[in-house]
């Protein structure tokens, strides 16, 4: 620790660099360096002067800044907004409000009626594929499918040409 | 290292009842007890506006910032043990989520600064402050991030360097250093408006 109670060097680096890192206002220096160094007894310096005198013009500088002010009621608002986003808000999930906020508001998970209405007419089309095919309503309509795609094979015709084969192979 | 040794350095000095004041206060805030949540923002809004404010180069985001930096703080005060960083911690938060803002903001602001005199409106010597003020805005918003912080929280809210060492996770010789430099580069880039400010200001 340097002692820089008395004038001298060390007291005189002391307050330079005290000038250079807080400025010249001693109120804004680390409270026992200012009770460290007495500057009055280095009033005549006339490098530390200049120091001084530096700092004393860019703390003014500094000291032209915006002051900058909350809202009044920016920290009301801001308590609110956490604490609401913090509560459990089970019940009104499902709440749909109309206007602005109403797409907000929706439940984002659950059961809506656009997922039972396709899930719906998927059940009805099966059952009616059922009852179609159980009545044979549409056995009319599959021979000339089948025969819009090619003459029809008989598995029977198929057996019977490999057994040809066959016995031709063997005989 | 600053002739004398840093360590001693401390800007402020707070008493035993303020001390047990705010440590109930911190107490009742882990226990989740909203009342002191309210306490807690009313006291330090302004302080962490403030620093949010600055670190932005104005009010655009500061806000948004104040807001989050409180609901960290409602979600995780349990983390908080000694309620005289309380102070520290808000100005931490506020600092990183500012410069996290800005950078995705505005990766480079170096080069703007305003016009000295806006001749648009109001009372001619109010026009010329309002731009000295945001010219001195401009300056401190240009700043390299660290030493923009040491500039703010040390010379205009007061911390503590052993704080602000602590916010920056540097030592106090590291924070004195910013510092200075903090200042060297402010003299440098106001040095071209130093009479038109120093006159507006007389």
């Amino acid at each position: 620790m340097v002692d820089s109670r008395q004038p001298g060097a060390n007291g005189k680096r002391m307050l330079m660099h005290l000038h250079a890192v807080y400025g010249a206002d001693s109120r804004r220096w680390p409270l026992k360096a200012g009770q460290l160094v007495n500057e009055n007894e280095l009033a005549d310096d006339t490098a530390l002067s200049e120091v001084r005198n530096e700092a004393r013009q860019l703390d003014r500088l500094l000291d032209a800044v915006t002051r900058p002010q909350a809202r009044a009621d920016a920290a009301a608002q801001a308590v609110t907004a956490i604490l609401a986003d913090s509560r459990p808000a089970a019940p009104a999930e499902n709440i749909v409000a109309l206007g602005p906020q109403a797409r907000t508001l929706r439940p984002r998970f659950g059961f809506g009626f656009s997922q039972f209405s396709g899930l719906a007419a998927l059940a009805t089309s099966l059952l009616l594929g059922i009852y179609v095919g159980a009545a044979g309503f549409a056995d009319d309509l599959i021979p000339s499918a089948l025969a819009a795609q090619g003459p029809v094979v008989e598995n029977d015709d198929i057996v019977g040409d490999l057994l040809a084969d066959l016995n031709e192979d063997m005989g | 290292m600053a002739p004398g040794g840093t360590a001693v350095f401390g800007h402020r000095e707070t008493d035993a009842a303020d001390d047990a004041e705010a440590a109930q206060l911190l107490a009742a805030l882990c226990a989740g007890d909203e009342v002191a949540f309210r306490q807690v923002v009313h006291v330090h809004y302004n302080l962490v506006y403030r620093i949010a404010w600055r670190m932005l180069g104005g009010p655009e985001g500061a806000e948004d910032v104040a807001q989050e930096v409180f609901l960290r703080l409602w979600r995780s005060a349990a983390q908080l043990h000694d309620a005289r960083s309380l102070r520290a911690w808000l100005a931490r938060v506020a600092s990183n989520l500012a410069i996290d803002r800005m950078r995705r903001r505005r990766p480079d602001m170096s080069a703007e600064f305003p016009e000295l005199v806006d001749p648009a409106a109001g009372p001619e010597r109010e026009v010329e402050r309002k731009a000295t003020a945001r010219i001195v805005d401009a300056a401190i918003a240009a700043l390299p991030e660290r030493q923009r912080v040491a500039i703010v929280l040390t010379y205009y809210e007061a911390l503590a360097n052993a704080d602000v060492a602590d916010v920056l996770g540097v030592s106090i010789e590291a924070v004195e250093s910013l510092l200075a430099r903090a200042r060297r580069k402010l003299k440098e880039v106001l040095q071209p408006h130093r009479q038109e400010i120093l006159a507006d200001i007389d």
